[in-house]
């Protein structure tokens, strides 16, 4: 690889967003790379904080919402 | 109706020929991401919950007037209308996102980690806490991209487009967002990778 792996190319990584070619370099490079690890172990954690706080919308919302949907009328095309 | 090989699109579809069915379909399966999106952006449950039932009824009225022509791109195009309603609600109630410190233990999903001690999984469990107070503490933009990505799972070109921004600028936010929780991790000592 000619140039230098930055830490947007990891954060793109990270989200499988990253071309082809620079996601395999980062792939075989990953385990001497401890500096990138704590970057993508940071990534990780943010996903698994935000999922573990995961929460849905009331059960009275989803009701009126449904009943919504059922009762619009359907208009004139 | 069996509804996991249907795509979003075929259920808006069947939904316009009548079956309401497949509308609480589309609504089980994305009521989640939108709903934990928005109250991520918004910080506030009560206005997420308002913000959440304006979006899904003007989704129905916009499906039913056949401004739906985005294939099955259709958690992008609602969380854009998520996202529009909860800045004219703030906007509209000049309200400013809350702080809020604490969520109460029992909202926790217990992550399932074999070979973990009961003591492991607690210190991670609160690390995970406090990672997640210090999200909620980050600047609106970068809390906005960061939890768009992260939770909601939208490639940054399709948060660009809800954003009305560019990728590189979502890009940029995302990385200031990290940086910004390195540092909140290095002021309070607590082990963030």
């Amino acid at each position: 690889m000619d140039r230098i792996i930055t830490e947007n190319d990891l954060l793109l990584y990270h989200y499988k967003e990253v071309d082809t070619d620079i996601h395999q370099y980062i792939t075989s490079e990953l385990p001497s790379r401890t500096d990138w690890m704590d970057y993508l172990g940071l990534l990780t954690q943010i996903d698994l904080s935000l999922t573990q706080h995961r929460k849905g919308p009331a059960p009275t919302t989803l009701k009126i919402i449904l009943e919504q949907s059922q009762h619009q009328e359907n208009p004139t095309f | 109706m069996a509804n996991t090989s249907i795509t979003d699109g075929v259920l808006i579809k069947r939904y316009l020929e009548g079956n309401v069915a497949a509308f609480e379909i589309l609504v089980n399966r994305h009521k989640d991401r939108i709903y934990g999106s928005v109250l991520n952006i918004v910080n506030d449950t009560y206005l997420a919950e308002d913000i959440f039932q304006e979006t899904f009824i003007k989704i129905i009225h916009n499906i039913k007037k056949g401004s739906y022509n985005h294939e099955d791109k259709f958690l992008p195009w609602a969380l854009r209308i998520a996202r529009n309603m909860a800045i004219d609600n703030l906007r509209r109630k000049k309200r400013m996102p809350n702080v809020v410190t604490s969520d109460g233990s029992d909202l926790f999903e217990t992550l399932l980690i074999a070979d973990k001690s009961q003591e492991d999984i607690r210190i991670e469990q609160e690390e995970h806490a406090e990672l997640y107070r210090w999200i909620r503490l980050l600047p609106e933009e970068q809390r906005e991209v960061l939890v768009l990505r992260s939770y909601a799972d939208l490639s940054f070109k399709e948060i660009a487009a809800i954003t009305d921004t560019n990728i590189n600028t979502c890009i940029g936010r995302m990385h200031y967002a990290l940086t910004n929780l390195r540092k909140l991790s290095e002021k309070n000592s607590v082990r963030v990778k």
